[in-house]
């Protein structure tokens, strides 16, 4: 399958838990303790604080969240325009991805 | 052994900690420090070290020559003598100066780099006489130091001088100033710190 540009995979090890972290911010935004809770809600999946940030960053590197100003010291993020569109592309390809894998489980 | 959440965040580069400190601090004083997420923080601390600062892989290429030069003195004295390798096995002492001076390689040959892509920063003419003199000292210690290493090794090599005694000096001042010019903040610059492009960044 062709990678679109700009797509998650680019960020490595980190595309994972920045799919998780944009699906997080995607109802409302959130600081990086409230997305660590709201994904292991979501996900069951604990994103240890190193990994949270290394994806944090990556993601604000490349305009896809964006930072709001800090509540004490905890600052939110939310999700761009640009954050949208990565996270509905990748969503639309898991999509796909799950009905093959469904139709051929059927099959069998 | 444990950690506190400050001593934690202190693994971080000066400039993310600038950036992110404030809130990972928030997020980590909040967090259990179990050994997984203490693990998982000190691996994001060495990717940010060594994906955004050049110190950080400057670091990490000593490691990897001083790696590749233990390789090659386990391998001088495992490995049987043959055509390709030769006779010569390397005896301890040349090995221990070749893995000092393996060390030193990237980080000369990194400071040169980065003193060659800064030239042209405004900044250059308050740098470029003390680092440009310590570069031209070091590299002539280095020469010595090479032949030297090369001496023991049983090969004929000049003696050391006292050329090599203030080169050496000077390429120690020469590491204290890489290392302590590497974490500063943008804005701020003197001749004694570094110049801003030794810190990459995408921390904004």
């Amino acid at each position: 399958m062709k990678k679109a540009p700009d797509s998650l995979n680019d960020l490595g090890r980190f595309s994972e838990p920045a799919l998780l972290i944009l699906i997080s911010l995607a109802d409302s935004p959130k600081h990086g303790y409230a997305m660590t809770q709201d994904i292991e809600a979501v996900s069951g999946q604990r994103l240890g604080p190193g990994t949270l940030y290394g994806a944090i960053a990556r993601l604000e590197a490349r305009k896809w969240i964006e930072p709001l100003p800090a509540d004490d010291r905890r600052r939110p993020y939310r999700l761009t325009g640009a954050g949208q569109k990565v996270l509905r592309a990748r969503l639309d390809s898991l999509r796909a991805v799950a009905k093959i894998g469904h139709a051929r489980l059927v099959e069998n | 052994m444990t950690f506190t959440p400050q001593q934690l965040l202190r693994l971080y580069p000066g400039l993310w900690r600038v950036r992110y400190g404030s809130e990972f601090l928030a997020l980590l004083e909040k967090t259990p420090l179990t050994r997984t997420v203490v693990v998982d923080v000190i691996r994001l601390a060495a990717r940010e070290w060594i994906g955004h600062t050049r110190i950080g892989r400057l670091f990490l290429g000593c490691i990897v020559a001083e790696a590749a030069t233990l390789m090659a003195y386990g391998l001088s004295r495992v490995v049987p003598p043959t055509a390709f390798f030769g006779a010569y096995r390397m005896d301890s002492i040349s090995g221990i100066v070749l893995f000092g001076l393996s060390s030193l390689t990237p980080l000369l040959v990194g400071s040169l780099l980065i003193i060659l892509r800064t030239r042209h920063d405004r900044q250059f003419t308050w740098l470029g006489l003390p680092y440009q003199l310590a570069a031209l000292f070091g590299a002539a210690a280095w020469s010595e130091w090479v032949g030297f290493g090369w001496h023991i090794a049983g090969h004929a090599a000049p003696e050391l001088t006292w050329n090599s005694a203030i080169g050496s000096a000077l390429v120690v001042t020469w590491m204290l100033l890489l290392l302590f010019n590497v974490d500063r903040s943008r804005e701020s610059f003197s001749p004694w710190r570094g110049p801003a492009s030794w810190v990459t960044s995408d921390w904004h």
